[in-house]
């Protein structure tokens, strides 16, 4: 289905490489570690400890550059629009003129320094969805909230909830493109005329989407009950968990990139 | 074997009570294949949930016998006694992957790691599944989703499995590709299977077959006995399988020519008469 082929970010690519192998926990860890690492870095060449982990995180786990590449374009118009106002609206130093227009140095740099954010964020994404199932990703939030569970919160109802979540996504998808088919086949107009319109022709087909996903919510509730599943019981887990060698050096790794931004920006 | 007593099932809505199923007396034996049809909104989804100890009837009770032992009555525990497996498989398959979801009822049943592997393993090659292990549900064709469905329920090794119309939304090959796995794992484990359908030519295979009409029990019978039955099958709203209807069109002109349920039977009925 075109739709659901077009969305690669949070999208699993299969493997058997280190990355792949490596726990979800600790790749989770880091993913958020090192985008706290893409904030915290105020100049562009601050980026750079990041990007060398980066670089050979995706070198390892032998994954297309061009998945990458995919993942990027959902967000290619926020990352155009981002830069386009850094570069038209910062003031400073102008280097060209025209009319009203002008680009300045300052602009120019700041825009560079917001792309290699937006990417950064995004590779860092893709390379930890790519190469962590989705059922080892959720597992990984489940023992990541697990502390939390102490004061009330469900970590093993929030994961089950994120992984039929990432469950019915293609299917949802496919129901929408079937939708979308149905109504085009009588006559709709889906997409044309003013933003107002388009918006307007959007109804038809999000309807009954929401009337067929609480069905589908209903029936799942039911099957999942059938299959002895309990709200709040305890259950095991199929997926065991074993540390690998290559998670330690993710671990050092990570812990050495966020330092060497810190420590870049602090007395840099 | 699994027995209902009186069975009986309401709901409340706001224009009050609705009986929807009244006084059910049943008995599903162990390794048994069994049928309940009739027409829509008769109360058959209904009963299939009661059987399998989702729902609590309102009165009379659902009781397992364990080898038919009256001195072992239990409640039917769902997923461990009773395996359902729905109409739709894209709303009934949980995980991610085929694998991950056949192992979601033994996670749930608190298995160890060792026991889930193992019977994770059984449950695809039972079902013919090992190529597809790592496949998301969604690059399944419909016979294979409802198969994965299947084989998460066998998984929990449940001694009853109900069929809730599983078969109505496949095409012609994948339903029969479905009703042969059944079959073969009805032969196989022994497993007792009760299919609620409105295909009935499905219900040949079944040793008996219930009609609901009106929340009741109208018959309890051999599939040759319900269908040579008018008042019944008037009742049951049957559209009966093309050789019965062709029997009954047969008879008008020879009366003695036999009900004939397959088309086997009826071209061996047809041959005698010339």
């Amino acid at each position: 289905m075109a739709l659901s082929r077009s969305f690669v970010l949070g999208q699993h690519y299969p493997g058997n490489s280190v990355v792949h192998r490596s726990g979800a926990l600790v790749k989770l860890v880091s993913t958020i570690a090192l985008m706290v690492g893409v904030f915290v870095a105020t100049k562009t060449a601050q980026y750079t400890p990041i990007v060398l982990l980066l670089v050979v995180g995706i070198g390892v786990s032998r994954i297309p550059l061009r998945f990458f590449a995919r993942g990027l374009k959902p967000i290619l118009f926020l990352i155009v629009l981002t830069v386009m106002v850094q570069i038209f609206f910062t003031p400073g130093t102008a280097i060209w003129r025209f009319w009203f227009v002008r680009v300045t140095r300052e602009g120019l740099g700041l825009a560079g320094f917001i792309l290699c954010r937006l990417v950064l964020l995004t590779l860092v994404s893709v390379l930890l969805t790519a190469s962590t199932s989705p059922i080892e990703l959720t597992d990984a939030v489940s023992d990541l909230l697990k502390p939390l569970s102490r004061i009330g919160v469900p970590s093993a109802e929030i994961a089950l909830v994120m992984s039929i979540a990432m469950r019915f996504v293609p299917t949802i998808l496919e129901e929408t493109e079937r939708i979308i088919r149905a109504q085009v086949s009588r006559g709709a107009r889906i997409g044309e005329g003013s933003l107002v319109v388009r918006m307007k022709s959007f109804i038809p087909i999000l309807i009954p989407l929401f009337v067929s996903s609480f069905r589908r919510a209903d029936d799942l509730a039911i099957a999942m009950e059938a299959r002895g599943f309990r709200v709040g019981s305890p259950r095991t887990r199929y997926h065991a968990r074993h540390f690998q060698s290559f998670d330690a050096f993710i671990f050092l790794g990570t812990a050495a990139a966020v330092s060497g931004v810190i420590l870049w920006r602090l007395f840099l | 074997m699994i027995r209902l007593d009186k069975v009986s099932y309401q709901i409340e809505t706001s224009a009050g009570a609705v009986q929807v199923l009244r006084d059910i007396d049943l008995e599903l034996s162990d390794g048994s294949i069994s049928a309940i049809v009739g027409p829509n909104g008769s109360g058959k989804s209904t009963l299939a949930r009661l059987v399998s100890g989702l729902l609590r009837p309102t009165s009379g009770s659902v009781r397992l016998l364990p080898g038919g032992d009256i001195q072992t009555v239990m409640d039917v525990r769902p997923g461990l006694d009773v395996g359902l497996v729905f109409q739709n498989p894209d709303n009934q398959l949980v995980a991610t992957t085929v694998e991950d979801d056949i192992a979601f009822g033994l996670e749930n049943l608190q298995l160890p790691h060792a026991e889930m592997v193992q019977r994770v393993g059984d449950a695809l090659h039972l079902l013919g599944l090992e190529q597809f292990r790592d496949y998301p549900p969604h690059r399944l064709s419909g016979g294979q989703k409802q198969k994965v469905a299947i084989a998460g329920v066998l998984a929990m090794k449940p001694s009853f499995l109900i069929l809730d119309e599983a078969t109505s939304l496949l095409d012609p090959t994948n339903r029969r590709e479905v009703m042969q796995t059944v079959l073969r794992l009805n032969g196989e484990l022994g497993i007792g299977v009760v299919m609620v359908t409105h295909l009935l030519d499905e219900v040949l295979v079944a040793s008996r077959v219930g009609v609901l009409a009106n929340g009741e029990l109208a018959a309890w019978d051999s599939p040759r006995a319900i269908f040579s039955n008018p008042a019944v099958v008037k009742l049951g709203d049957l559209v009966l399988p093309l050789s019965a209807r062709a029997s009954f069109l047969m008879q008008e002109r020879w009366t003695d020519f036999p009900l004939c349920l397959t088309p086997e039977e009826f071209a061996r009925a047809a041959c005698q008469l010339s």
